[in-house]
């Protein structure tokens, strides 16, 4: 089992927002009640995709059962993408390396190529390395990946056409949160910063269902 | 391809009313590049840049170019989400209002920096060179930051 296990990495803060993470993680250490989801979207009818890609390691993965007792965030992107795919992850990456092991310890993040072309295992495993060592990388046939796509209602990958050699992949901007019991209930949109992804995150692990 | 026509005749306008054959005006009071970073790209292949550029000019002003040591391609991009899909849209000929701003930021519009010369990483600086139909050429410094680091 991979685990997230962020790194440390250096940076400066302003004082009103290490005090935010104060309590934030005051609040994750204190058994308070379950906060309640604030930024995600709630989807009406949860998801539960059944699909299995390859790792980085070149080991299956089969989704449902990997992610099983864990509070999942799965985005669908590529490493060329150089604004929405990395600014998603790094706000990830950034939140979690901030919040005590005893939440971190309940996620799970995986990422999805929707550019298996270009995206060899090794290139996903040296950009996620970028972000968090924790991160999963996911791969499979375009087939694979549309298939996984539609179960979570999420359009197919699109490949632009070529100029110069390169192209773009349109994907969903949005990270799909699926809470300890396996079910994809929340959408994230683009834009969702640290500070919302640290309460977020905290809620999403202590999600019950009511 | 209006949007190209319209530049070409800006410049011809701007070219005809210059002192004969000066190559590139030179930088003015009309745009300013503020804030301006460039991402360490998180492979050595592509990078983004982000800027607000203010133009303080009565005349809106278009983009022509942009220019940079570090790349052999600099362009702007938008991200634009549809029917839950975000692509990638190269707009060319970034048109500034007068007395108004255009955010390059994330989830919008970005400089896609391709063909890099070199590896590039947090605390270096890069030089970036804007060239407007109107105020000519503008250059600023950009510092290069981390993807966490992004305000």
């Amino acid at each position: 089992m991979i685990q997230a296990t962020p790194k440390f990495k250096g940076g400066t803060r302003h004082g009103t927002v290490l005090a935010m993470w104060t309590l934030v993680a005051a609040l994750a250490a204190c058994g308070e009640p379950p906060q309640p989801i604030r930024v995600g979207a709630e989807l009406r009818q949860p998801l539960h995709p059944r699909f299995t890609l390859t790792d980085t390691d070149g080991q299956p993965f089969d989704f449902a059962a990997e992610t099983e007792g864990f509070m999942t965030l799965l985005f669908f992107g590529y490493t060329y993408c150089p604004d929405v795919c990395p600014v998603h992850m790094a706000n990830i990456a950034g939140t979690l390396e901030k919040l005590p092991h005893r939440i971190t310890s309940q996620v799970k993040v995986v990422f999805v190529t929707t550019d298996p072309e270009r995206d060899t295992p090794a290139r996903i495993r040296e950009w996620l390395d970028n972000f968090d060592t924790g991160f999963i990388g996911l791969r499979g046939s375009d087939e694979q990946i549309a298939d996984a796509s539609r179960q979570l209602k999420m359009p197919p990958p699109i490949k632009g056409p070529e100029t110069d050699g390169t192209y773009e992949v349109g994907h969903s901007a949005r990270v799909v949160a699926f809470t300890r019991d396996g079910a994809g209930r929340f959408l994230y949109p683009f834009g969702t910063r640290q500070n919302d992804w640290a309460t977020e995150i905290v809620a999403l692990v202590q999600w019950q269902p009511e | 391809m209006n949007a190209r026509w319209g530049t070409v005749l800006v410049v011809v306008v701007v070219s005809g009313c210059g002192s004969g054959d000066a190559p590139e005006p030179p930088a003015t009071e009309g745009v300013r590049l503020r804030d301006g970073i460039v991402v360490q790209p998180v492979t050595d292949d592509v990078a983004a840049g982000y800027v607000t550029i203010t133009n303080d000019a009565d005349q809106p002003d278009t983009l022509l170019e942009v220019i940079t040591p570090i790349a052999g391609s600099a362009e702007v991009h938008a991200s634009v989400e549809e029917d839950g899909m975000v692509h990638m849209r190269h707009h060319p000929n970034l048109v500034v209002p007068p007395l108004g701003d255009v955010d390059l930021a994330p989830g919008g519009f970005h400089l896609m920096l391709q063909a890099l010369n070199a590896p590039i990483a947090a605390g270096d600086t890069v030089e970036m060179t804007f060239r407007f139909s109107g105020a000519g050429a503008v250059t600023a410094p950009f510092p290069v930051v981390r993807y966490q680091d992004l305000p």
